[in-house]
């Protein structure tokens, strides 16, 4: 037998559920109501100070949170999940602020918090916050995210417009183009090979009479010369009688008529521009005047138009016979050119042209014949001048394109109702029809039958449905006037009859009215041009940027395609200079009509803390697309927490499901986490969830990335370490990062990280430089550290509660750590126990992992590690906010002396009777009678069943009553209304100012420690062996302890009676005056007398006084029994 | 020949105490006996005070004491008898008796029951309190030797415990020799009887 004496250097521990001798020494079974500390050993927890007020919030279903500004302001929060409405106090004095709603969005901001999941149910963890400085974003997890879809909330409808930029000015062209909005062709003849013959010129333009043979007379007429004017050259009569049909004298009397011919008068070059029914000038044809082009042909004449060629007949005087003196008569050559093949013209139709009284006979020879979508306007403007002498500007050009257009169809109209535009812009004419009109029928006095009743059935594009009054508008015209001038205004003095698609007028039209009838449907239309090189025609794409023109109508929208594949789609428009039409660069914009606002009613709110202290809940103003086409999987596509229940568009049949689990921030980004996607927003832009080109990736794109794993991976929350963004589904971890220096929408990767088990009802914590989070699988939850999470390679994970596995309930929901103290609060809410783990770190060496647990006056509610002060929402009767400092701070409970010491109370309130200005200011009336002291605890919530304290904490110079401590209890004092005061018993008053105290009071709570067994235990390396088999008998125990004030000891030993020990510090009647009984350091000696497995050793302080426990000692007889260790 | 005792002024707080002080443990104000130590000390000093006077010593020792056994002719033993004997038995050999269950045995006649009064020599167990002094200091000194040996098991100070042991029971048999009134005469009790008185000389 030997005596022996082992030493217990420290309990900063914690608790541990090993078996006792698999404990380290330092560690403890139970450790509750304590803070082990490695620099003052294991300390009984601060107590509790009321702050303010009994908070009044509301008293259904909450979510609370807190709000940590700077050191100076913090606050608690209070989200009704019923209501949706929301309270907020200050942590530094428990005021509550004012909360105000953005004016308009109330209703919509309480529906966003109050929203329940499908199942009709709302719990604490759909209710996720950030704060970032001022603002606090509110996110409710079962909000399903939807786009705004109202007219004014897509992108600009596309006009019905085009533009057409004359490409180059060019002469004998013709800049025709084109317009239609359906399929329907027209058949257009061109002519493309003519035949001229010059009929009459110099030798025969003096046609002798025609005899009554039907030959001509040998005289009366003469080579080279010519009719008298007025008469057409050639000409004859048919008569029989002779004419003169020529004078000799009448233009060349001083010749002789063959000397006329010799001059080849008729030599000429002109290029002739032939419409049926224009007219031939009179010079052309010896002074003929009201004379036309008539073409001889079938059918409608009047379409054959602008065949352009060109004449020249060349002479030359030739001798004519042999006499010395011959005679010399003009041989003429006339060559033609083809220059315009006109529009409507066939093969076999003839025209006669006439220059210089010479007549030409045209006969169309070949036409080429083509079909062509024109329904709206096919305009063919005059072609550009065959030759220099006439000037050809792009305006004379576009001029005359413009005037094409119009004359080209009876739908592009300048004038009427609801006309059309059509602007010349630059070297290019914008084109824009009126959508409120798309197609205009006319109805004038006498097309309608009976004036009144007409079908609307053959509109073309038809009126398809049972209800085509909402597809049509008709104004009304009276002579003078129309109807009205804008939709809200047409007429309605009509019946429309849905079963057979007539409108009937309520009164006929009479002569000189008219209808116009709108079918109201836009129609964007098209246009076509046969000259591509010389214009170039954009409606609502092109194929490639740089067919864009440089000067366009501010405001102009094309979607250019590239290549076949949607993919590299992407929309333009043009800012005009000075948004003036004109020059002006093409910027990429949102596609037309296209859905670009995110509703801002389901997306996260938020809560901002107003400069004057007030607070204000307001819809978030998110970002609009500002490029691309955003359906899923457009250029542009929207962020994917827009979802709809079945991946299509939305629509009746679907509706929208993608919700947001949480916000987070991370590389200047804000991230959405909704299903298995992280959706981050651009850089420093945190509202704008899309992308800034549709054309190529920006490094500041949004980034959309999905996890994916065999198990679901809904990602529910996320945390951010050195190397990346850890995220957290249910059953897996990943890591969001990129190998890149840039995070961009390239470059971002996830990969998987670990497998453990997630209780997406909590949060992760980070640690300072490892990061940690809980577990909800089976009835106990566990708590994982993560560390060396890096890019590369597999974290560590180990399950720091894997000492306590028993104790650590499930369904933990509260966490609260703080860094700087190496601590973290556990809690589930309704409870009124928080667990606590202590850790220590020396560089790469953890030299304190400590779990203890503590309990609280009441059920927590949330709690906030706020700076080195954990703060709580405690309910007993009703609610409080309750301070614990983890460090001493100027606010806390303590008794000043050459050392300070706390009050361990909880729920405390000091009460003070000196300035009535200042808080808990209240009357100490002593009742000499029964001896006791009685004070007012409005603001204090004393309702519960703890033992309440009073302890005196002096304030002026003489400390006469500084810690004086009495068990207290409030009782009904008849003798004012029966109103609920405190009762101390004694004399707590007095008259003298320096001997001035407040009063505190508080719930006493129970610190207590019960150590395992002891046993003999020695050290290998980092491992300490208990020697369970040899004989131990405790002599004593001999406990070292700081600063304590009253204590107890209990020794339970089996089969006998416990024996408990109340240890006062100081001995009565053995201490100084005016002290404080607090003994600064002390060792206790407990006698045992029994053996070491028999025997359990608690340690216990409910005193407000302070209990520190530093080490232990003990001693006793042991031996090994003889037999050897091996 | 009966001579005053001395007066005692220990109590078992003080002997407690004494012991305590003998292990260099700190004093109690009150004996709680659910204090390990102090119950254990306590059973020490019990025992111990029982194991000293189970000697049989002149104070605590009576001779000829008549026992009337009961309606049942049982003689019961009360708790502070630590011995008893048939007087002049070496005279009488018409009995012996020894306890068992509780009562007087004849183990001669082997019956519980006896016709007639006994007349008995009776060492009793004294409280500790009502020890003499001399007995009152031995008994704290041994009790503090075993209180060392299994309190704190230290041979030395074992050892130095066991000379002041040592002394204190060379009081008791001072006392003993003393307050005995030792004759090798022999006469009976309630009789006189001078002899010859050698040591008187050694008054002084």
């Amino acid at each position: 037998m030997t005596s022996i004496t082992q030493h217990v250097p420290n309990y900063v521990g914690g608790i541990s559920q090993q078996p006792d001798e698999l404990k380290v020494p330092g560690q403890l079974r139970t450790a509750k109501n304590v803070l082990p500390d490695v620099t003052h050993g294991l300390l009984k927890r601060p107590g509790g100070r009321l702050i303010g007020n009994e908070l009044s919030p509301y008293s259904g279903d909450s979510k609370w949170f807190h709000y940590y500004r700077d050191e100076n302001e913090q606050y608690i929060g209070q989200i009704q999940l019923s209501s949706g409405e929301i309270k907020m106090w200050k942590c530094s004095d428990g005021t509550a602020c004012t909360v105000n709603y953005e004016s308009g969005q109330a209703t919509a901001l309480k529906n966003y918090l109050k929203q329940t999941n499908s199942g009709g149910t709302i719990v604490d963890s759909d209710i996720q916050t950030l704060t970032l400085n001022d603002y606090t974003y509110i996110n409710n997890r079962n909000k399903p995210v939807a786009m705004l879809t109202g007219t004014s909330d897509k992108s600009p409808v596309r006009p019905s417009e085009a533009y057409i930029e004359l490409k180059k000015v060019a002469y004998a062209n013709q800049y025709s183009v084109n317009l239609f909005d359906d399929t329907t062709t027209q058949t257009i003849t061109t002519a493309t090979r003519i035949d001229v013959k010059r009929a009459v010129d110099s030798s025969n333009s003096c046609r002798p009479p025609t005899q009554s043979d039907g030959t001509f007379a040998s005289s009366g007429s003469d080579r080279g010369a010519y009719p008298a004017s007025g008469i057409e050259p050639g000409t004859s009569h048919s008569s029989g009688t002779y004419t003169i049909m020529c004078d000799s004298n009448a233009n060349y009397s001083d010749l002789d008529s063959h000397e006329k011919d010799s001059y080849c008068p008729n030599v000429d070059t002109r290029i002739f521009k032939i419409s049926h029914g224009d007219a031939i000038n009179s010079t052309d044809i010896n002074g003929i005047t009201g004379r036309t082009y008539t073409v001889s042909g079938s059918g409608t004449l009047a379409d054959r138009k602008e065949l352009f060629f060109r004449i020249t007949t060349t002479g030359q005087s030739v001798p004519q016979g042999e006499s010395e003196t011959p005679k010399y008569y003009c041989r003429y050559t006339t060559t033609y050119d083809l220059l315009n093949g006109g529009s409507g013209w066939q093969v076999g139709d003839t025209v006669q042209v006439w220059m210089k009284n010479a007549r030409y006979d045209i006969t169309i020879m070949e036409i080429s014949t083509s079909k062509v979508q024109a329904n709206l306007s096919l305009a063919r403007p005059e072609p550009t001048p065959f030759d220099t002498k006439t000037v050809v500007t792009p305006e004379s050009i576009l001029g005359n394109l413009r005037t094409a257009i119009f004359e080209g169809g009876d739908q592009i109209r300048e004038t009427g109702h609801h006309y059309d535009y059509i602007d010349q812009i630059g070297n290019g004419l914008y084109i824009k029809r009126n959508t409120d009109a798309a197609y205009r029928h006319v109805y004038s006095y006498g097309d309608i039958s009976g004036n009144q009743t007409f079908n609307i059935n053959n509109f073309q594009p038809a009126i398809s449905n049972a209800t085509p009054e909402t597809q049509i508008r008709v104004y009304f015209y009276n002579g003078s006037s129309w109807s009205g001038t804008d939709v809200n205004s047409a007429w309605t003095n009509y019946t429309v009859n849905t079963s057979n698609q007539t409108i009937t007028l309520n009164s006929a039209l009479q002569a000189g009215e008219k209808i116009e009838i709108f079918q109201t449907n836009p129609s964007l239309f098209n246009i076509s041009t046969p000259s591509g090189d010389l214009l170039n025609v954009i409606t609502s794409k092109v194929d490639d940027v740089a067919n864009l023109p440089t000067q366009c109508k501010h405001g102009y929208v094309v979607e250019v395609t590239n290549s076949e594949a949607d993919e590299d789609n992407y929309y333009v428009k043009f800012f005009g200079n000075n948004d003036k039409d004109g020059d002006g660069a093409w910027e990429e914009c949102p596609k037309p009509d296209t859905e670009i606002k995110y509703d801002p009613s389901t997306l996260p709110i938020q809560l901002i803390r107003e400069a004057n202290g007030t607070f204000t809940v307001k819809q978030v103003t998110w970002e609009d697309a500002l490029v691309g086409d955003t359906a899923v999987g457009g250029t542009n596509p929207r962020a994917s927490f827009v979802k709809t229940s079945d991946g299509l568009p939305k629509s009746n049949s679907n509706t929208y499901v993608g919700t947001i689990n949480k916000m987070l921030f991370f590389r200047n980004r804000l991230v959405m986490l909704s299903d298995e996607n992280v959706i981050m927003s651009q850089p420093g832009e945190f509202f704008n969830f899309w992308a800034k080109s549709a054309i190529t990736y920006t490094a500041t794109d949004m980034i959309d990335i999905s996890l994916s794993s065999e198990y679901p991976a809904i990602v529910y929350d996320g945390i951010q370490v050195n190397s990346g963004l850890v995220l957290f589904t249910k059953n897996q971890q990943f890591m969001l990062t990129t190998d890149s220096d840039v995070l961009n929408p390239l470059t971002a990767k996830i990969n998987a990280l670990s497998s453990y088990n997630f209780n997406f009802e909590s949060n992760p914590i980070s640690l300072g430089t490892t990061i940690a989070f809980l577990d909800n699988a089976g009835k106990y939850t566990r708590f994982f550290e993560m560390q060396a999470v890096l890019r590369e390679g597999e974290p560590n994970v180990i399950e720091q509660s894997k000492n306590i596995a028993k104790l650590f309930l499930n369904n933990i929901d509260l966490i609260a750590n703080s860094r700087e103290n190496s601590t973290i609060f556990f809690a589930t809410k309704g409870t009124n126990k928080l667990y606590g783990f202590r850790y220590y770190q020396t560089g790469e060496r953890r030299v304190q992992q400590a779990w203890f647990e503590w309990e609280l006056s009441g059920t927590i509610q949330h709690i906030a590690m706020l700076d080195d002060a954990l703060y709580a929402v405690v309910k007993n009767t009703g609610y409080t906010m309750q301070k614990f400092s983890l460090k001493l701070d100027d606010n806390s409970h303590t008794l000043v002396e050459d050392e300070t010491y706390r009050v361990h109370l909880d729920n405390a309130v000091a009460f003070q009777n000196q300035d009535s200005n200042k808080a808990h200011y209240t009357t100490f009336d002593y009742v000499a009678d029964e001896d006791y002291t009685k004070l007012d605890h409005t603001a204090a919530d004393f309702s519960g069943s703890g033992q309440l304290y009073a302890v005196a904490v002096s304030t002026g110079t003489d400390k006469e009553f500084n810690g004086l401590v009495s068990k207290v209890t409030t009782f009904e004092d008849a003798s004012d209304s029966d109103k609920v005061k405190v009762k101390i018993p004694g004399n707590w008053t007095t008259s003298t100012a320096a001997k001035a105290f407040n009063v505190v009071i508080g719930y006493a709570f129970d610190m207590e420690v019960e150590f395992p067994t002891f046993y003999v235990q020695q050290q290998q390396g980092e491992r300490f062996t208990s020697d369970v088999q040899s004989s131990l008998v405790l002599h004593r125990i001999k406990l070292s302890l700081g600063p304590t004030g009253v204590y107890d000891t209990t020794i339970q030993r089996i089969g006998k009676p416990n024996y408990d020990e109340t240890f006062e510090s100081v001995m009565a009647d053995a201490y100084t005056v005016n002290t404080v009984g607090i003994d600064k350091e002390q060792i206790a000696t407990l006698p045992v007398y029994e053996k070491n497995t028999n025997l359990t050793l608690t340690l216990k302080s409910t005193h407000p006084s302070p209990a520190t426990l530093y080490s232990l000692n003990w001693e006793g007889d042991y031996t090994n029994k003889y037999y050897k260790r091996v | 020949m009966p001579t005053p005792t001395t007066v005692d002024t220990d109590t078992e707080l003080s002997a407690v105490n004494s012991i305590l002080g003998a292990i260099g443990q700190s004093p109690v104000t009150t004996l709680n006996y659910e204090n390990p130590e102090i119950g254990f000390i306590y059973n020490i000093l019990t025992e111990v005070n029982k194991d000293v006077q189970n000697e049989s010593w002149v104070f605590n020792t009576e001779f000829h004491v008549k026992i009337s056994p009961d309606s049942n002719k049982n003689i019961l033993i009360p708790t502070n008898v630590l011995r008893y004997d048939l007087h002049e038995d070496n005279v009488y050999r018409t009995k012996n008796l020894i306890r068992k269950s509780g009562k007087l045995w004849d183990t001669i006649k082997q019956t519980y029951e006896f016709d007639n009064d006994l007349y008995l020599d009776i060492t009793y167990l004294y409280p500790f309190t009502d020890l003499p002094s001399a007995f009152q200091r031995y008994i704290i000194s041994r009790s503090s030797v075993r209180a060392a040996t299994q309190l704190v098991s230290n041979p030395q100070l074992v050892q130095l415990l066991q000379s002041q042991e040592a002394l204190a029971r060379a009081t008791c048999i001072e006392y003993e020799c003393q307050q005995g009134d030792h004759s090798y005469m022999g006469f009976p009790e309630e009789s006189t009887y001078r002899t010859y008185q050698p040591y008187s000389v050694l008054y002084r």
